[in-house]
């Protein structure tokens, strides 16, 4: 027996978790769009990203909201109370990708306003390495919906490829900048996109970690239990 | 060190099977709580560790029950000094027709305590225990039946505590309660836990999670799991005791 004899409290929970996916859709579309921005040099639709933010900050309040009058509701317990106190949490990590979004529409209107350094040269490529990022956000944000605690442990391993990708590609650009130092304007901005991004898989990892202690009860923060 | 120890516990209303293979201990000085829906055998559980089935005929046991590690079932076993160490808090608050004083009374006057300054001395310590002195020590001489349901549950649990038991059980002693009084007699157990060992039967999931610090879940006279109320409550082992308390079982 899948369902709540209470079958309100059912409906309760399932427009809290429909509410956790637009919250998800959004910054995934926001990290998205920041690619198509860089990539199509698009200074309008990086301006567009930066006014999503506010849907996203609303969306935190009203999701708090809700997880908070469940507790005092209908004192939850075991999975349901697992769910929506990690709801709780979920929402604080997607808060920061979407502002951690905004942060990389702001480095991408200085990147087209420069014009001349790419995000794919030598061996950086920002494009792979923000799919890859995409990738982690997309997967950690099934694995809490669909509450799949083995998706979500496939996030992990792909958070050690983003460091890698992220030292890799910032020591190029620091040596590129030391060998030119007119070029530090320029390299800056890419510099802070990769570290943002970087940022962005850290959240996701957090995501497939609240996934995790959700489905099993296991607590794997700081140091994957 | 365990108040209670059960070990493969049947029991028996004539040819129904009402318990199967219980097997649990209760930590001493703590509470513990049962929880299950209407009819699992929660209280038929609770009436076998001071032998309350004894006095309902056809009843059988099987298995090995110990209470501070002496055998309850073992031939010529005292039953009425076990009652004294078992002490039992019922649903309904049931004082006797009796003074207030008396009530409390009633209990050390049976097992020889005669002194009057001996039974005053009781009947004041365990009134205080209970948060009834304060109220009630101008009106020792009424009717316990002029009280208040809280106060007669109060005045019950005095009564139960007068004869100085190791281990309490009390069977939903706030089901008949309001909400306050309900509050106040959960606030009376933790302090009483200090003292005695208490198993408390309830109906109500929100109460076991307040009081208790080990919970255990019947069903259909099993007890499917026993553990820290934090674990039964957030990571339950089993899927029936998460189906319970989740409220996905009616």
């Amino acid at each position: 027996m899948d369902h709540h004899i209470d079958r309100h409290f059912d409906e309760a929970l399932l427009a809290l978790k429909q509410q956790i996916m637009l919250m998800g859709n959004k910054v995934e579309i926001m990290v998205s769009d920041c690619m198509r921005a860089l990539k199509e040099k698009d200074k309008n639709l990086a301006e567009k990203i930066i006014d999503s933010d506010q849907s996203i900050n609303a969306l935190e309040i009203a999701i708090d909201e809700q997880c908070i009058e469940l507790l005092a509701r209908y004192q939850p317990a075991a999975s349901d109370l697992r769910f929506i106190t990690r709801g709780l949490k979920i929402v604080t990590d997607l808060e920061r990708i979407g502002d951690l979004a905004v942060n990389c529409a702001q480095r991408i209107k200085q990147i087209i306003k420069e014009n001349n350094i790419s995000p794919k040269m030598d061996e950086v490529d920002v494009y792979k390495m923000a799919k890859i990022v995409q990738d982690m956000l997309r997967t950690s944000l099934t694995a809490f919906i669909e509450e799949n605690a083995t998706l979500a442990e496939n996030v992990f391993t792909r958070d050690d490829e983003v460091d890698e990708a992220t030292e890799k590609y910032v020591t190029i650009l620091i040596e590129k900048a030391a060998k030119e130092p007119s070029s530090i304007k320029k390299i800056f901005p890419m510099t802070s996109l990769i570290r943002y991004l970087e940022r962005i898989a850290d959240h996701s990892t957090n995501i497939a970690e609240l996934a995790i202690f959700m489905v099993r009860g296991r607590d794997v923060r700081h140091g994957r239990g | 060190m365990k108040s209670i120890n059960c070990k493969n516990l049947n029991f028996y209303y004539d040819d129904f099977k009402a318990l199967k293979n219980i097997n649990m201990s209760v930590s001493h000085k703590r509470v513990t709580a049962l929880i299950g829906p209407s009819g699992c055998g929660k209280s038929t559980l609770l009436r076998v560790f001071n032998r309350m089935n004894d006095l309902i005929s056809g009843t059988r046991v099987t298995g090995e029950v110990e209470i501070f590690g002496e055998s309850i079932f073992k031939k010529g076993f005292d039953v009425t000094s076990l009652r004294k160490r078992v002490g039992m808090v019922f649903q309904r608050p049931n004082p006797f027709y009796l003074s207030i004083f008396d009530n409390v009374a009633h209990g050390p006057k049976i097992h020889g305590i005669w002194k009057r300054n001996e039974v005053e001395e009781i009947v004041q310590k365990n009134l205080m225990a209970v948060g009834l002195w304060d109220a009630l020590k101008d009106r020792l001489k009424d009717n316990a039946l002029t009280l208040s349901l809280e106060q007669q549950q109060r005045l019950c649990i005095a009564r139960t505590i007068a004869v100085k038991p190791e281990i309490l059980l009390m069977d939903e002693p706030c089901s008949a309660l309001d909400p306050q009084a309900m509050a106040r007699i959960e606030e009376l157990m933790q302090d009483l836990k200090n003292e005695y060992t208490i198993l408390i039967v309830t109906h109500n999931m929100q109460q076991a999670a307040r009081v208790s610090e080990d919970c255990g879940f019947m069903l259909l006279g099993e007890l499917i799991e026993l553990g820290p109320t934090s674990q039964i409550f957030t990571t339950p082992k089993d899927k029936r005791t998460e189906d319970y308390i989740t409220g996905r079982y009616g």
